[in-house]
């Protein structure tokens, strides 16, 4: 705790009163929020000086304004993707998992490739909201909200797919241990079982931490939404039906907000119970993956049955997630007015070294199996690696047939992050978003190399069969990509998408050191902002 | 004049016309399929039953569901002693098999055994033993007592109970009227028209003149007696019976060489060199189950004794051929050649031969002239030492040659095998039949012509399909048309049938009284298992009733003793028939009398009765039976055993009339060597045997021998003739074919015979270039949606007895054509340790060799046999595991029995060889499974996606370092292998696949949800997921022609796209027919769950039982069989209990051929593979291929190891057995990475087996 007395700024800030703008000029070097080389200041990570009051307004204004004319054609095109999912999910169960392409050799493909991509895709939203928070990277304030989104999204994406992958889905319910008069439990040896506890222990904890984060924010809106009508009672109904667009705010962020009366016992509370999920969610986001890791590390397959899966899985899965994030807000943050000021380009950047650095890893995974399979002297471990993934069969006419799809793993995982050496590359959106497609598509790719690929030549040739989806396996990875982007523009739309709290704990005018007063006795660590001078 | 005809038929007269969706059971019959044989014999009730009712109205029973009948099973049961309740419609328990008494030996649920046999196309027969559940036949099986069978099958009667439940067989009589078209009929129309001046009356008085009978061959005395009979009374009538699939080379040259035509009896096991030019003895032979049994007796055991307790040598088998058969699949050396040049080497081998042994100079002069063109080259090492080899095992070697070559050259053969004094020994003569030696082919050209000239006005065609199969030159189709009256009797709904005017359904051998002589004479009886489900009638039954042969007085007799015996009466068999009666309820022989009051009897002679009036002739005749009650004696016991026993005939030895051999030697001519322009084609049997049984599901499904083609029949060719001629599918390299999801043919056009017919040609390896092979049998155009929509009608290029032709030229119609094929993976791909194989000498050196494996921590250690020593296992450290297995208390090592007191240790304890020197390939095991466990077959469409579902499956690889011309074929039967360390068992989350204390890994349906997992880690793959309610719904597998058609090349698939849509759960359940053949103690599987081998463990149990019911401790060995070693001719399969040391399955796993697959998984399979041995003759090696010659020792096509730097195992076997040490001489060898010895030497290895090893210190010295 601090006992230095707050200033004059900051009891005027603390009372309310605007600081002097004269203040608040940004340096130049610093003015798009990207990360500057000078070690005196950090870049700021609100951009344009904005109050306390004017985020509040921002990001309420996402969830109580229209977007814009582009939102309601991109939504509808995504539900009617969500929907042709369901009707995806609805043949596949009346008909039988026939309808995709798998056969008595390739058991699993599409299926379980785009569960492990989604789960992956999850990562990335526990690790902002959970580690970073630990080790309080003030960053992440401006991404985690909308990356825990994603992970919840994720999450409902990937549980669909073990759901319906099944051959009797109705008889899922066999996988909960449930007690039972015959004393049949589930096998706790199997690994789809340790899975099924590992993702829904992760769902409900992400889903926790999430919603947690949201109840002040929700009643920020319930409350705004409270004054308008008492401003204003005689608002419009929403057409069609009784009902007052505010009316149902409160009512819905009423419900949503937990009773949250803003005061200083919640607020202690709150925050005992963040930082509790956060250490909850800590090790899950490492657990989470490991274990789906394990479906296939402790199988006896060649190309599963590898040590190296469990972190190799982690760092892929973070590298997935990032990408993801960046792929979505990269968008979004042209799309709605002012995002640019709480997402700066200084948040990009931070993404795009995670994505070398997480890039790197799984190359350096990729790279140890092969030098494993060749080091292990194990022909058939040899054989899976050498001529069911890499070699083309151009070069070799005992080559891999998907050997395009591992070099589209290598190209987008490996290769294309390498262009973030480069500063400007990296702080260039578009690069970063280009980038961002490539490893979500590589990290599809990954899942399906190691799936198909070690599956549809495995020991004995004699049962050598190929894998080819259909046009359900296709219609219904579109469809679950819909169901994701679905929910994440209702999100977007009715969400408060930045932690409005927390970022106004970032401000400079949250930090109770204030400028000209942190720099000799704590260092530049906690200053926050650069801009006002000595 | 046909309208008139239906004015007659009174019961016919506004009948609704039919069409050709297969009726219900119910409508067509009523319940009557658990009718039991002896009901159906003697009932006069029942024979008022049938008259009255039958079938056009019959009976409108309730909508057959297991529950009705349970329901009324149940009732009949209940009413079972009690007489008839009055007032009651004729209660159904007239039908019903146990309704009124249920006989002592039959208890519901268990199932009873019928013999009886089947008789083959073209003469023959198998002896089977056929299992039935409450009056339904099910399965089939070897009659042990049969000669020709001894309890074995071939995949012909092992699939034939299929077609006795087609649901797409004709079911009743249909008249085709010309105005009205098809319209119902009945038996009883058929007959009163028969009996008309428009039927067969106006026959009587021209003795037959304008009436032709066409039918299959048969050796069947009642049915030669019955045609002698029916041209007794029209002698002026045609009789044709052919074959598609006749020989008439053989015929003619054995005519040539003995004076009378002679069928061969082979008696390999006598041979020690065994030659064949485009001969399979073990596929489409009369004998084949003899024959392979035969050609393997000397190769599976290897080290067995005879009966006098000599060792047998192994023989070795040399094959000359331009296709791929079964026992070309299993010589020691297979030559490629094209059937033109075929004659040229059996003249080249003949010329060494008879030049050597000084034959007779009448036949060296008539080789002397036989002109072979200059450019005709043959290997010439291999044909001399090949006969030198043959001639020096004199009375131990014999030449054989295929129907495909000319008569010239089966002539050659015969004064070779005179010369090598291989008849007697080895092959012996019997006179053919009349019928069996007449030339069909040549009858039906004759035929057409007399249809041509107006002589004929009515046909008879019986169980033969001349529209369909007729060769070109009769052009029957439209001939037959041109015929006023064509009476068709038929099972299966055929091209003849349908363009019939009478069409009669007849009755499956199992539904059928019947005879026939086997292969060896051997006289057998066919006896029904089943009342004929559609009310059809038998050949021979259609054939006495033309004659007028009713057989009274045998009927009369015959039904008087079972009647007094249906009453309880004693009956004692006089002389002149039941004689004797009465008994303690006072019953006596005038009662019975008065039941058989001869007025009701049938106009139609019963089977039964025709059968016994004929055997009581054959029984005077043969053995000298003139006394009725001996007669019965015997007859009973033919039923019991399904033959006369020691009835066959023996065979001869003929003189050979040289003369006669060398003049027809004289006329053979060689070839020229067949080119791009100028094709040889061989025309083959395939899998629908000569097109019958293009309906049976379970063979359509069975992959090719060879190609693994399911469904179809494409042209197959080499892969250099198909790079030459630009056919490759889907690029330049042929192994890249299976880089589509539908595999394609690329479509062709082949002219051969001036004729020509657009197919697709597919590759596979082991063919002659430029050699077409066609298979026969495919592209029906009628029998139901399993036979129409597969394949091409070749028939329609093949002449007359053709089997071989030159000059053919194929060029390229654009498209491509979907096939669907099991194994699409030629090569083993280096992996030997898979599939191992050994030589001769190899073999004789260190088969004996056992080499204890430890470690050098004595961690674990092992006893590894000599097969064992060719895998990695034997390389690696041995296994160890962290996990104990709680069955077995063991550690994991992978030798390691189970510790005693464990479960493992405590019998029984089911486990399986499987052995692949006796194995052929030949798929009856596949079928025996599919039969037994209700396996479903999945169509076309599903089996090009990867989604077979035979548990046993044959995996096929062609080893060696020439695509075009492997060195081997080797077969490899993979089923689960119950696994003691089961991978599956792990994964799966919901304890669906979990093991059985006696070794099973059991697998419960009801608790699967379909995660897949367990199939994923099965190292085997053995596991067969229902992607779709395969076993329940009808046969969907796109076989509609429309779909299998080209597009150009683009799309593979022209599936109408609204059919995709079509979910397969709402298409038709199977019907009641079809549910009938279904095993009754084994589940039918739902779609979304797993299932796979089971060692048939519905067996296992009974046994159990029964052995318990006996008092008896535990199963003796034998006393169990599983479906698959029960069916397999060459007893490649043994199944028992491994810890009863006797038992044949703990013999065979101690042999220096067993060895585990992938058995350094540490897997512990309970099924374990043997080593096939082959005995190349090493001349021919020495010459012909040096570095073999030179590695004898060692896997020949071993060659991705030798790439890889990786020396062959034993070379350095030495070193392993005297010292056991990896001496230095495997530093020196190759790149040293790729080297698993040198894993030992791996510090990172031997440090991992430190800690191990202090882990399990007692003192916990990890710490």
């Amino acid at each position: 705790m601090s006992h230095v007395p707050p200033d004059k700024l900051t009891a005027d800030r603390l009372a309310g009163r605007a600081p002097d703008a004269n203040d608040w000029a940004p340096e130049p070097g610093s003015g798009d929020g990207s990360l500057t080389e000078d070690p005196s200041y950090r870049a700021p990570l609100v951009l344009n000086n904005r109050s306390v009051h004017e985020i509040t307004e921002i990001v309420c204004g996402y969830a109580e304004k229209s977007p814009g004319r582009w939102w309601l054609p991109v939504f509808g095109l995504a539900s009617s993707l969500a929907g042709m999912a369901q009707i995806m999910i609805l043949y596949l169960i009346i008909t039988g998992v026939g309808v995709w392409g798998l056969n008595n050799q390739v058991d699993w493909a599409w299926d379980i490739t785009n569960f492990v991509f989604w789960i992956g895709i999850g990562h990335a939203g526990t690790l902002i909201s959970a580690i970073l928070c630990l080790f309080k990277q003030q960053w992440r304030t401006a991404v985690n909200r909308a990356a825990e989104a994603m992970t919840i999204f994720a999450v409902i994406c990937a549980g669909i797919f073990p759901g319906i992958h099944v051959g009797r889905a109705w008889m899922a319910w066999f996988l909960a241990p449930v007690p039972n008069s015959n004393w049949i439990w589930p096998n706790f040896r199997s690994p789809l079982l340790w899975d099924v506890f590992a993702v829904s222990t992760y769902a409900t904890v992400s889903l926790l931490f999430w919603f947690m984060g949201l109840i002040p924010d929700h009643a920020t809106l319930r409350d705004r939404a409270d004054l308008r009508l008492r401003q204003n009672p005689h608002q419009a109904r929403l057409p069609f039906t009784p009902f007052k667009p505010d009316v149902l705010r409160v009512f819905i962020y009423g419900l949503l907000a937990l009773g949250w009366r803003n005061s200083s016992r919640h607020w202690m509370r709150y925050e005992k119970a963040y930082i509790l999920l956060a250490g909850l969610s800590t090790p899950l986001v490492l657990s989470v993956h490991s274990i789906v890791s394990f479906d296939f590390a402790t199988s006896i397959l060649p190309g599963w049955h590898t040590t190296i899966f469990p972190p190799y899985f982690v760092a892929g899965a973070v590298f997935g997630g990032f990408a993801m994030v960046l792929f979505l807000l990269i968008p979004a943050r042209e799309l709605f007015p002012n995002m640019k000021d709480l997402l700066t380009l200084r948040h990009l950047e931070n993404m795009s070294k995670i994505l070398l650095v997480t890039g790197m890893l799984v190359g350096f995974a990729y790279a140890m199996e092969f030098f494993i399979a060749w080091y292990g002297g194990n022909d058939f471990e040899y054989y899976v690696f050498a001529y069911n993934r890499a070699l083309p069969t151009w070069l070799h006419e005992d080559g891999a047939p998907y050997w395009w799809a591992y070099w589209t793993m290598i190209t987008c995982n490996v290769f294309s992050p390498q262009v973030f050496w480069i500063k400007a590359l990296r702080r260039n959106p578009v690069v970063i978003w280009l980038v961002a497609l490539a490893v979500t598509i590589g990290m599809w790719f990954e899942r399906f190399v190691i799936i198909v690929t070690s599956l549809h030549r495995a020991f004995l040739p004699g049962e050598w069969h190929m894998f080819y989806p259909t046009w359900v396996d296709i219609l219904t990875f579109v469809g679950s990509c819909g169901i994701f982007l679905t929910l994440f523009l209702l999100f977007l739309r009715f969400m408060p998408i930045f932690p409005i709290a927390e970022i106004k704990a970032i401000l400079p005018e949250a930090d109770p050191h204030g400028p000209g007063h942190g720099h000799d006795d704590h260092g530049n660590g906690h200053s926050t902002n650069e801009g006002e001078g000595h | 004049m046909a309208q008139k005809t239906i004015d007659q038929c009174p019961s016919t007269r506004g009948k609704r016309s039919i069409d050709r969706e297969p009726r219900k059971l119910a409508e067509t019959s009523g319940k009557p399929i658990w009718r039991s044989a002896d009901e159906f014999t003697d009932k006069p009730e029942f024979r008022d039953w049938l008259q009255r009712e039958f079938p056009a109205r019959a009976s409108e029973l309730l909508e057959s569901s297991r529950r009705d009948f349970l329901k009324v099973m149940g009732a009949s049961l209940a009413l079972a002693g009690a007489a008839t309740i009055p007032g009651c419609r004729r209660p159904e328990h007239t039908i019903m098999a146990y309704s009124r008494e249920v006989p002592e030996h039959q208890v519901p649920g268990r199932a009873t055994y019928y013999a009886t046999s089947m008789p083959l196309p073209g003469g023959g027969a198998e002896g089977l033993l056929v299992e039935s559940h409450e009056g339904r036949p099910i399965k089939i099986e070897g009659n042990p007592l049969h000669p020709i069978n001894q309890g074995r099958t071939s995949v012909w009667s092992q699939s034939s109970v299929l077609d006795l439940y087609d649901p797409y067989r004709l079911m009743q009589v249909t008249y085709d009227n010309p105005a009205q078209g098809p319209l119902e009929a009945t038996w009883d129309d058929f007959a009163v028209w028969a009996q008309s001046d428009d039927g067969f009356e106006r026959y009587n008085a021209s003795g037959g003149r304008g009436l032709a009978f066409v039918t299959g061959k048969q050796t069947s005395p009642t049915r030669d007696a019955m045609r002698d009979a029916v041209l007794r009374r029209w002698p002026n009538a045609k009789w044709v019976s052919y074959e598609p699939l006749e020989t008439p080379a053989p015929v003619e040259a054995s005519r040539l060489a003995f004076g009378q035509p002679m069928s061969e009896e082979l008696r390999l096991e006598n041979a020690k060199r065994v030659l064949m030019v485009e001969r399979d003895v073990a596929y489409h032979d009369n004998d084949e189950l003899r024959n392979v049994r035969a050609l393997v007796s000397s190769r599976a055991p290897l080290g067995a004794q005879d009966a006098d307790g000599n060792t047998v040598d192994m023989n070795r088998i040399y094959v000359v051929e331009g296709s791929l058969s079964v026992t070309g699949g299993k010589a020691d050396h297979r030559m490629r050649l094209a059937p033109s040049l075929q004659p040229a080497f059996v003249v080249a081998l003949a010329k060494v031969i008879m030049q050597r042994l000084g034959g007779d100079s009448r036949i060296q002069a008539a080789l002397d002239v036989v002109p072979v063109p200059a450019e005709v080259q043959l290997q010439d090492v291999w044909v001399e030492q090949c006969a030198i080899d043959l001639l020096e095992h004199p009375g131990e070697s014999v030449v054989l040659v295929g129907a495909s070559l000319p008569v010239g050259v089966h002539a050659l053969a015969h004064a070779i095998n005179d010369a090598l004094g291989a008849i007697g020994p080895v092959v012996r003569y019997r006179p053919m039949g009349r019928d069996i030696a007449s030339n069909g082919h040549a009858g039906l050209v004759e035929l057409g012509e007399d249809i041509d000239a107006g002589r004929i006005s009515t046909i008879v065609c019986m169980n033969a399909n001349p529209v369909y199969d007729a060769p070109v030159e009769a052009r029957f189709a439209e001939r037959f048309a041109a015929v006023p009256t064509r009476v068709t009797l038929s099972v299966q709904d055929t091209e003849t049938a349908a363009a019939s005017t009478w069409r009669l359904n007849g009755t499956h051998y199992l539904e059928q009284w019947g005879d026939v002589r086997a292969a060896d004479g051997t006289l057998s009886v066919i006896q029904p298992m089943i009342a004929p489900m559609y009310f059809g009638k038998s050949e021979i039954e259609l054939l006495a009733f033309l004659a007028g042969e009713g057989f009274e007085e045998e009927a009369r007799l015959t039904h008087l003793a079972e009647s007094a015996r249906k009453h309880g009466a004693v009956v004692v068999d006089g002389e002149d028939g039941p004689t004797r009666l009465g008994n303690a309820d006072g019953v006596f022989p005038e009662d019975a009398e008065a039941d058989a009051d001869p007025g009701e009897l049938p106009t139609w002679p019963d089977g039964n009765v025709i059968v016994r009036a004929i055997w009581r002739q054959v029984m005077r005749d043969r053995f000298g039976v003139t006394s009725r009650a001996e007669f019965e004696k015997r007859w009973r016991r033919a039923l019991h055993d399904g033959l006369i026993a020691n009835s066959a005939e023996a065979a001869q030895t003929p003189a050979v009339d040289r003369g006669a051999l060398a003049n027809s030697i004289r006329t053979i001519r060689v070839g020229a060597t067949p080119s791009q322009d100028s094709l040889d084609v061989l025309f083959t049997g395939g899998r629908t045997y000569d097109g019958r049984f293009g309906g049976n599901a379970w063979l359509q499904e069975l992959p090719d021998i060879g190609s693994t083609i399911t469904w179809d029949n494409p042209a197959l060719i080499s892969p250099a003739t198909a790079q030459k001629m630009g056919l490759v599918p889907g690029g330049d390299n042929p192994k890249h074919v299976y880089l589509r999801e539908h595999t394609t043919g690329k479509m062709v056009r082949l002219n051969v015979n001036g004729r020509s017919l657009e197919l697709a040609v597919w590759i596979c390896p082991g063919l002659a270039d430029d050699t077409i092979v066609l298979r026969l049998g495919y592209g029906r155009t009628r029998g139901g949606p399993v036979a129409e929509g597969s394949g091409f009608d070749t028939y329609t290029l093949r002449n007359a007895g053709q089997y071989a032709a030159a000059g053919a030229s194929m060029e390229r119609v654009p498209g491509d054509y979907w096939i669907a094929s099991t194994q699409n993976h030629w090569s083993l791909e280096g992996r030997t340790e898979v599939v191992r194989r050994v030589e001769l000498p190899a073999w004789q050196k260190y088969g004996d060799l056992r080499i204890d494996h430890t470690d050098e921590y004595e961690l674990a250690s092992s006893d590894l046999s000599f097969a064992e020593q060719l895998g990695t296992v034997s390389h690696a450290p041995p296994n160890r595991s962290i996990y104990k297995n709680p069955y077995n208390q063991g550690d994991g090592d992978g030798k390691t029995d189970a510790e005693p007191g464990s479960t493992y240790a405590q019998g029984p304890q089911w486990g399986m060889t499987v052995d692949m020197a006796s194995c052929l390939g030949c798929g009856v095991c596949t079928i025996a499974c599919q039969s037994e466990n209700n396996i479903p077959v999945v169509g076309k469409r599903e089996v090009a996606k990867g989604r077979e579902m035979s548990w046993i499956r044959v995996d096929r690889y062609f080893v060696g370092d020439d695509l075009n011309d492997p060195e081997e074929i080797l077969h490899q039967p993979v089923a689960c292998v119950h696994c003691e360390n089961a991978p599956c068992e792990v994964v799966c989350p919901v304890n669906a696949t979990v093991h059985g204390p006696e070794g099973h890994n059991y697998m419960i349906y009801n608790r699967c949800i379909g995660t897949r997992y367990c199939a994923n880690n099965c190292p085997y793959k053995v596991r067969r997921f229902n992607f779709f309610d395969y076993g329940t719904k009808q046969l969907d597998g796109g076989l509609n022609p429309e779909t299998s058609r080209a597009t150009g090349g683009i799309l593979d698939d022209k599936l109408p796209p609204n059919q995709h849509f079509i979910p397969p759960r709402l298409r038709s359940r199977l019907s009641e027919i079809e549910k009938l053949q279904k095993n009754p103690n084994v589940t039918v599987r739902s779609r979304g769950v797993m299932e796979k081998c089971t060692y048939c463990i519905q067996r296992t149990n009974n046994a159990k039982i029964e052995t318990k019911l006996k008092g008896m401790e535990n199963v003796p060995d034998e006393f169990v069989m599983t479906a698959c070693e029960q069916a397999c001719p060459t007893n490649c399969i043994t199944f028992g209990d491994i810890t009863d040391p006797d038992s044949r399955v703990s013999q065979t796993r101690k042999s220096g051929r067993n060895y585990a697959v992938l058995g350094y998984l540490n897997v512990r399979p309970r099924t374990t593979h043997m080593m096939a041995v082959y005995n190349p003759n090493p001349e021919i090696l020495k010459v012909l291929d040096n570095d073999r010659y030179k590695y004898l020792d060692w896997h020949p096509h071993d060659v991705k190891w030798k790439k890889k730097g990786l020396e062959p195992h034993y070379q350095h076997m030495d070193e392993h057995g005297h010292d056991h040490e990896h001496g230095e001489g495997h530093a020196s060898l190759g790149t040293s990475f790729f080297n698993l010895d040198r894993r030992d030497e791996d510090t990172g290895y031997a440090l991992s087996l430190r800690v191990l090893k202090a882990a399990t210190a007692p003192q916990g010295g990890l710490l």
